[in-house]
Formats: structure tokens, sequence, C-alpha cells
């Protein structure tokens, strides 16, 4: 009772609708934005919460050793500690952002070939509506 | 194994049936378990380690997404910890707050691991955990079964810790604070797993999605020798105390569990592998594609282990009919004979039974044709009816002045076609949406 024209339009439409139902959903989100302001967006989250949590570890640490740290207070070498310090954060949040960076490259460009594929079966299905006529003249009717 | 295959097959059915019940059900049952479980073995806040809390946090769970019983769980376990002391607390604050931070980001929707991994290892069997969510998850799972694997560890750390303190008598802020931290950091046994079990995840990961032959058996071998290797050296590196005995019974018990659900979600048939090659306008296409073992296509597999009584039962059932098939002409023949001066016909031929039903199938076609092609008419019929009446009502209201009666559409293929007109011009604005986009 199918021809084969409708089978492949109702094929092309199940495609679509499935897509959107799984992986649409997570992927319309990322896709949505250009390369650049995704990965940056994410690289900005991952530099804020590196630093939370590099200074609720420098917190945790000085509250633990607080009482060597003010007996030996005018010993320390302060600029020396502070640069050290500083040295110890920026490695950190490199490495961080770094894994940040690779893993939301590799996801979007995952959502983007995901949306391109999606695209393309969008136009098939409009290709198959362009052949039919009658639909040509409800259009222009309409 | 056809038996199972049947049973698989209804629960799936009676599942999909009952999905808007049973999900809810499902995370009812799971908040509890995992409430109660920390009620029992982290319960050290008497008022809120009772069972009507832990019923009213299930049933509120039971409507939530999965995240919430997450989020409640280390609610509770933030809760039991500042019971005994706030340093107990700071510190499972602080290992919370790093992994949410620094971790959570990569795999959301992979929290779920982070609850599961804990309850595994208390029912002695932790190593299901990273297997499974190699087969079933993503190389992102590998940071939630490690953050899992470390939720555990702390907690164990913590109840041991405790004792101790109560022995030493220690009562310093600072220095319970300092010797926990320090405890935690140290934990041996707490690194080498969450390590080791992430490395399972990796591994079992990478090869079930290889295009080979029972990759995921294979990755559930090669899952399994990872895990026991790295524990091994592990366990030689850093002195920890896990027991060699535990690790590989284990591991034994943790294939099994991993072979279930293996049958569940990924059950083929590897004899029946067909590869493909074809091309459209952009791409050439390899496709290897393995026909899944269902109830449905059960017939056909001659692989599976009760083939040769099945093909026996086809046989003598083949036999049967053939035996029978003798029998209706002969009553025809009789018919034919009561029938006055019946033309004496050549006795009915027999026909080998599959002929008999080639034939059939020959003439429902003809029919279903004949029905198709007598329907199409009928469709263009209509089709030009419902054109000439739309010029006619056209021509009228040009004729008069605007008529007031409703026209009520009733030919059906004209509303299908504006309803088609209309999905038309939604896709196309979808897809210069798309485009800007």
């Amino acid at each position: 009772m199918i021809n084969d024209e409708r089978k492949k339009k109702i094929r092309l439409m199940t495609r679509i609708a499935i897509y959107e139902k799984t992986e649409g959903k997570k992927n319309e989100p990322v896709a949505r934005y250009f390369r650049s302001d995704y990965i940056g967006l994410k690289i900005l989250g991952a530099i804020i919460s590196a630093t939370l949590v590099f200074l609720t570890v420098i917190g945790l640490y000085v509250v633990c050793n607080s009482e060597t740290l003010l007996a030996d207070f005018y010993r320390i070498d302060l600029l020396e500690e502070a640069r050290k310090l500083i040295l110890y954060y920026i490695g950190f949040v490199v490495v961080y952002v770094s894994i940040v960076a690779v893993v939301f490259f590799v996801k979007y460009n995952k959502a983007v070939k995901y949306k391109r594929i999606f695209s393309r079966n969008l136009k098939k299905l409009l290709s198959h509506y362009g052949k039919k006529e009658d639909f040509e003249e409800e259009d222009d009717d309409d | 194994m056809t038996k199972l295959r049947e049973i698989r097959l209804q629960v799936v059915t009676i599942i999909n049936k009952f999905e808007a019940y049973l999900i809810p059900t499902g995370k009812f049952i799971m908040a509890m378990i995992v409430f109660c479980t920390i009620n029992s073995k982290f319960g050290f806040m008497k008022n809120i380690a009772k069972f009507p809390i832990a019923l009213i946090l299930g049933l509120f769970c039971s409507f939530m997404p999965m995240s919430m019983i997450v989020i409640i769980a280390a609610l509770l376990t933030l809760a039991h910890a500042y019971a005994i002391s706030i340093e107990f607390a700071i510190v499972l604050a602080v290992v919370y707050l790093i992994m949410f931070l620094l971790f959570f980001r990569f795999s959301p929707k992979d929290t779920f691991a982070v609850i599961l991994t804990p309850i595994c290892f208390l029912l002695k069997i932790p190593y299901v955990i990273p297997m499974s969510f190699g087969l079933v998850g993503s190389a992102g799972s590998a940071v939630s079964v490690a953050c899992g694997t470390i939720v555990f560890y702390v907690l164990k750390y913590m109840v041991g810790a405790k004792k101790a303190f109560e022995e030493s008598g220690e009562e310093d802020l600072l220095t319970k604070l300092r010797a926990l931290l320090e405890g935690i950091i140290k934990y041996k046994e707490m690194l080498v797993c969450a390590a080791a079990f992430a490395l399972i995840v990796l591994v079992v990961y990478m090869i079930r999605r290889m295009s080979i032959n029972y990759a995921w058996t294979i990755a559930m071998v090669t899952g399994a020798l990872t895990g026991i290797l790295t524990i091994l050296v592990g366990d030689i590196m850093y002195k920890t105390d896990i027991s060699v005995v535990g690790l590989i019974l284990g591991t034994i018990l943790a294939c099994g569990v991993v072979k279930v659900i293996q049958f569940l979600v990924f059950d083929v048939d590897y004899s029946r592998t067909e590869k493909v090659q074809f091309e459209d306008d952009d791409y050439y296409y390899y496709v290897k594609a393995v026909p899944k073992i269902t109830a449905g296509n059960i017939k056909d597999n001659k692989d599976a282990s009760d083939a040769s009584s099945r093909i026996s039962l086809k046989k003598k059932a083949a036999e049967k009919e053939a035996e029978a098939q003798p029998k209706k002409p002969a009553a025809s023949v009789q018919k034919e004979k009561n029938a006055p001066e019946a033309p004496k016909q050549e006795a009915p031929r027999r026909r080998p039974s599959s002929r008999v039903q080639e034939m059939d199938i020959d003439k429902e076609f003809s029919k279903e044709r004949a029905a198709y092609e007598a329907r199409q008419a009928e469709i263009q019929r209509r089709r030009e009816a419902a054109r000439r009446r739309e010029e006619r009502l056209r021509q009228t209201a040009e004729e008069q002045a605007p008529a007031t009666e409703v026209v009520q559409e009733e030919d059906s293929d004209l509303g299908m076609s504006r309803r088609m007109a209309y999905q038309r011009r939604k896709l196309e604005e979808r897809l210069t949406r798309n485009d800007k986009e």
C-alpha cells in the first residue's frame, strides 16, 4: 500500500523524530553556540571552579598548619611563598583547563556532526515534499 | 535459552506497558536502598536515621530526577558526619565540593554511578560497577566510578577514625582535622582502587566499541584481567590491605553479573554477521550488521543450543502436514461425486505444502493488488471531484456576494494535503532556523 517514495519519507521522518527525542536534546544546546563561544564558556567555568577548589585546599592547609605557620610567620619569606603559590595555581589551572578544553572540543564536534546529519535529513525530506505537485498547488492556494 | 529470551521479551513488554508506574517505583526502591544503607552504616545522627524519614525522602525522590537521590544522599552523609563532629563534616564537604566542581562537569548524567559504587562495595561486589559502566556507559563514566570509590573509602575511613579518636580521647579540632586529611590523602587502598576502577572502565569501554566479533565478551575478560593486575601491582607497590582471594572471587562474580547484563542489553548472533558495502553522494559505507537474537527471530537462529530439538520438532510438524494433505482432496472428490452429473475432473494433484503456500501467496498478492488499484482509482476520482467542487465554489463565490454559509470540508484527501503543506512550511522554517544557527 505504501509506495517507495512514501516509505523513504516515513523513514526520514522517523529518523528525524528519533534524533530530536534522544541525541537532539543533548546536542541542540551545544550546537547552538559557535565553537569558540562554547569552549570559551566552558573554560571560563573551569577556571572559576579550579580557583574555588584551589582556594579551598589552600584554606584547609592554612587551617591545619595554623600553629606552625603562626610560629614561623616572621621567618617565612612571604614573597617567595607567594610566588610558589601562584606557580602552583597556574600549573593546576592550566592542566585542568586543557583537559576541559579537549573534552568539550570533542563533545562540540560530535554535536555539530550529528546536527549536520540532521539538517541533511531535513533537506532530503523537504525535497520529497517538493516533488509533489499537489502540495505545491496547495501551498500557492494558502 | 529460548525460554529465557521469551521471558525477557515478556518482561520488556510489561516494562514498556507500565513504564509510567515502574520508573517512579524503581527510583523509590533505589532511593530507599541508598538511604537505609546510609542510615545503617553511617547513621550517627539518630534524629534523621529513622525509617519514616527515609521513607518520606524516598517518596520525594521517586518523582524527582535521578540526581536528586545523589544530592539528598550527600546531604544525609554530611549531616551524619556533622553529628560525629564538625571536622568530619568539613572534610566531607571539601571532598564533595572538589568532586562537584572539578569532575561532574564531564559526565553529569553518570552521577548514578557515584551512589551505586558504594552500595556495591557494601554488597561485596564492587568489581561489577566498573565493568558494567564500561559496557553500557561512556568514557566519562570512569570519572564517576572513581568518585564513587573515593566517597565509599572516605566514609569507611571516617567510621574507623571516629573509633580511633574516641579511644585516644583526642579533643583538639585542628589536630583531628589534620589527622583526618592526612589519613584520607595517604589512604593507599582508596587511591589504588579508584585508579584501577577508572582504568577498567576505560579499557572495557574502548574494547567493546571495537568492530570485532564478541567485542563485549573480550572487553569483559580484558577488563577483569586489567582490574586484577592493576590492584595486585598497586598492592605490591603501596602495601595495601586488599585481599587477593576476595579480588579474584569478586572479579569472577562480576563477570557473571556482567554476562547477565550482556544478555539483557547486547544479545547478538555473530555467526550470522553480514558485511555490506554501498555508497551515496558523500560517503562510502562499510557496514557490518550483526543480528540481534530476540524471541521473535529465534526460529532462524540455528546456532542456539536447542536448535537441533527445534529442527526435529519442525520436521515432525512437516510430516504431519504431509500426512494431512491427501485427506483434504479426498473429501473434495467425495463432494464432487455427490453433485449430479459433475464433470469428471482429474484427481487433484498432490502439491508439496510449500508450493501450495506459494500459490496462496500469489493469490493473496493479486487480490491485494486489485484492491490497491481500486483504492487508487477511488482516491483519484475523489480528488477530481474535490477539485471540481472547489472550482465551483470559487466561481459561485466570485459571482455572488460573500456567502455566509460554512463549507464543511468533507473530503479527507483535501484536508490531508493541506496538513502536509502546513507540515512542509513548518519544516522549511525549521531548516532556515537551523541554517541561520
